[in-house]
C-alpha cells in the first residue's frame, strides 16, 4: 500500500483550503494537500466575488476582513496570477423606508468601530453612481469595499503553494480515518493510499458533515444554494461594487424577511451586481436551503433580474450569456468554524464562512497556520471554536 | 509541436491559444472546468459552444485519454445570450 507521511496534511483544496497551504508553504514542515475533485472547482468557483465590509456583523468578523483585506492588497503583488483585487468602494443601495432605518442604524454602528462608512442621499449616490434609477432612496457607502476574481484568488494560493513545495494530490477522496488509541494518525482513501500526519486540517466546506459522520461528528452546518447570472462583457458601466439593502437586511436582520408569502422572501432573494475586470456583470443571488441541488430554478432567475432592473433600468438591453450556482456553507450562527474538533486534539477544523469565504480567506489562512504551529494569535477566535456548539 | 502551430487560437471569444491550454494541462487541468477556470476559454460570449469539444480533444490528446472520459463543461441556461428586457418585461405583463 502506497504510504505518505506529512507534518500537516489538509483536506481540500476550495479557497480555505488553498489559503491554509499557501501560509503553510512557507514554513519548513512537510504540507499535503488532497482534494476530491480539483483545485477549486466547489463553491470556491461558483460564487460572486464580493469583498465586502459593509456586510460584515461589527466584532470578531470585521476585525478579521479588515486584516484579510490588508493580507490580500499584498498578495495582489506577490502572486504571479492576477487576482484582480480592486478596492473600488461599495454601495448598499436602499430601496425603501424600512431598509433605511436598518442601514443607518448599521451605519452607525460601523462608524463607532472605526470604519469608513458614510450615508449618502439619492442625489449623492447618483453622482457616483448614474445608471442607478432615480427612485432609490440614497445608499451607504464604503470605501475599503471592492471585489475580486475569487476564481483566480483560489488558483494563486493553490499554484504558490505548490511552487513554494507542498504536495497536492487532486481526485483524492477520504475512504476512513486511520485511529491509534483514540487519536487520528491518518487517512486512507479511496484508492487505498494512506497519508499519516501530525496534524490534519478539514477545508472541507459543505462537506464537512458527510466526512465527520466517520467519527460522529456532526457540526451545525449546511449547504445554501446562491443562483448568480453573468452578462455579457459591456463598457464600464458601474464603478462600485453593488449591493440592495435587502442583501445586508437579510444577512444581518433575518426577522425582517419572515414573510415567507413574498417569493423574494422565500427564495431569499437579495441583490448585487459587480462587474468584473473582463466587463461582465454578476447578478446575484438567492438564499436557499435545498440540500445539495444545484439547480437554476427560472423563478429565481426572472425575480433576481426584475429586482436588478428595478434599481439599474438600463440593464433591459443587456444580454444575459450564462446562469450558475453555488452552495455555501451556511452556520447556524453566522460564523465560521475555525478551531480543534474535539476530543481529537490533532485535527483541525476551518468551514462554515458561508458567503464570507473569500473575504475571510487570507486571514483564515493565515490564523489556522499560526494554529497548527502554536503561535500565539493576535485574535481572540474563541467565538469561533467548535466548542460554541458543545 | 512548431511554435506556428502554438498560435492557433482555440477559444475565439476570450482568444486564448492551443499552448495556454496545452501547459495548464500540463499544470493539472484535467476537465473542459479545469480548462476554463484556468484560462477562460469558454467563458466568452458562446459560453463554450465551439470550443468545448475541441479543448476536449487537447485534454485527451495530452493526458492520453479516450474523449469520452473527458469530463465536458456544465450545461446552463441561457443557450444563447438573451436580454434581461426579455425577464423584466413580463413583470408588466404580470401586473
Amino acid at each position: 500500500m502506497n504510504k505518505k507521511k506529512y507534518d500537516v496534511l489538509i483536506v481540500g483544496a476550495g479557497i480555505i483550503g488553498s489559503a491554509i497551504a499557501y501560509f503553510l508553504s512557507k514554513e519548513k514542515i512537510k504540507v499535503g494537500v488532497i482534494e476530491k475533485g480539483n483545485i477549486g472547482e466547489g463553491t470556491s468557483s461558483a460564487c460572486d466575488g464580493y469583498v465586502f465590509l459593509q456586510s460584515k456583523k461589527p466584532g470578531i468578523s470585521l476585525k478579521l476582513a479588515l486584516e484579510s483585506i490588508h493580507i490580500l492588497k499584498q498578495l495582489q503583488d506577490e502572486f504571479e496570477r492576477d487576482i484582480e483585487y480592486e478596492q473600488k468602494g461599495g454601495l448598499v443601495i436602499i430601496n425603501n423606508e424600512i431598509e433605511k432605518k436598518v442601514l443607518s442604524q448599521k451605519v452607525k454602528e460601523h462608524q463607532a468601530f472605526g470604519l469608513e462608512v458614510q450615508m449618502l442621499d439619492t442625489e449623492e449616490t447618483l453622482k457616483i453612481e448614474p445608471f442607478l434609477s432615480k427612485e432609490i432612496l440614497g445608499s451607504t457607502y464604503g470605501k475599503l469595499d471592492g471585489s475580486i476574481n475569487p476564481i483566480a484568488l483560489t488558483l494563486a494560493f493553490a499554484e504558490t503553494a505548490i511552487k513554494n513545495g507542498i504536495d497536492f494530490y487532486p481526485s483524492t477522496e477520504i475512504e476512513n480515518f486511520i485511529y491509534e488509541n483514540n487519536h487520528i494518525i491518518g487517512i486512507t482513501s479511496t484508492k487505498q493510499e494512506q497519508f499519516f500526519a501530525d496534524k490534519i486540517v478539514l477545508a472541507t466546506g459543505i462537506y464537512s458533515n458527510k466526512l465527520l459522520s466517520k467519527i460522529n461528528i456532526q457540526l451545525p452546518m449546511k449547504p445554501r444554494r446562491g443562483q448568480v447570472i453573468v452578462s455579457e462583457p459591456i463598457a464600464p458601466l458601474l464603478n462600485h461594487a453593488l449591493l440592495s439593502g435587502r442583501y445586508i437586511c437579510a444577512k444581518l436582520l433575518p426577522e425582517m424577511l419572515q414573510d415567507l408569502s413574498d417569493p423574494l422572501n422565500k427564495m431569499g432573494i437579495s441583490f448585487g451586481i459587480e462587474q468584473t475586470k473582463s466587463g461582465n456583470l454578476l447578478i446575484g443571488t438567492t438564499r436557499e436551503f435545498v440540500g445539495e441541488s444545484k439547480e437554476i430554478t427560472f423563478q429565481a432567475i426572472e425575480y433576481i433580474l426584475k429586482h436588478a432592473t428595478s434599481i439599474i433600468p438600463s440593464l433591459i438591453d443587456i444580454n444575459i450569456i450564462r446562469t450558475f450556482s453555488g452552495l455555501r456553507p451556511y452556520t447556524i450562527d453566522g460564523l465560521p468554524i475555525i478551531s480543534k474538533l474535539i476530543p481529537y486534539d490533532n485535527l483541525f477544523i476551518a468551514a462554515g464562512h458561508e458567503g464570507d469565504g473569500i473575504t475571510l480567506s487570507a486571514i483564515t489562512g493565515k490564523l489556522v497556520k499560526q494554529i497548527l504551529l502554536e503561535e500565539k494569535l493576535n485574535y481572540n477566535i474563541e467565538e469561533l471554536d467548535y466548542k460554541r456548539f458543545l | 509541436m512548431s511554435n506556428e502551430q502554438d498560435d492557433i487560437i482555440i477559444c475565439r471569444c476570450n482568444e486564448v491559444s492551443i499552448k495556454e491550454i496545452r501547459e495548464t494541462i500540463k499544470n493539472g487541468a484535467r476537465t473542459v472546468k479545469d480548462v476554463k477556470r484556468r484560462t477562460r476559454a469558454g467563458m466568452g460570449l458562446c459560453q463554450g459552444r465551439t470550443c468545448g469539444k475541441t479543448v476536449a480533444r487537447i485534454i485527451a490528446n495530452e493526458l492520453k485519454i479516450p474523449i469520452e472520459e473527458v469530463e465536458m463543461d456544465t450545461q446552463r441556461i441561457p443557450v444563447r445570450p438573451v436580454k434581461i428586457k426579455n425577464f423584466s418585461s413580463k413583470e408588466e405583463n404580470d401586473e
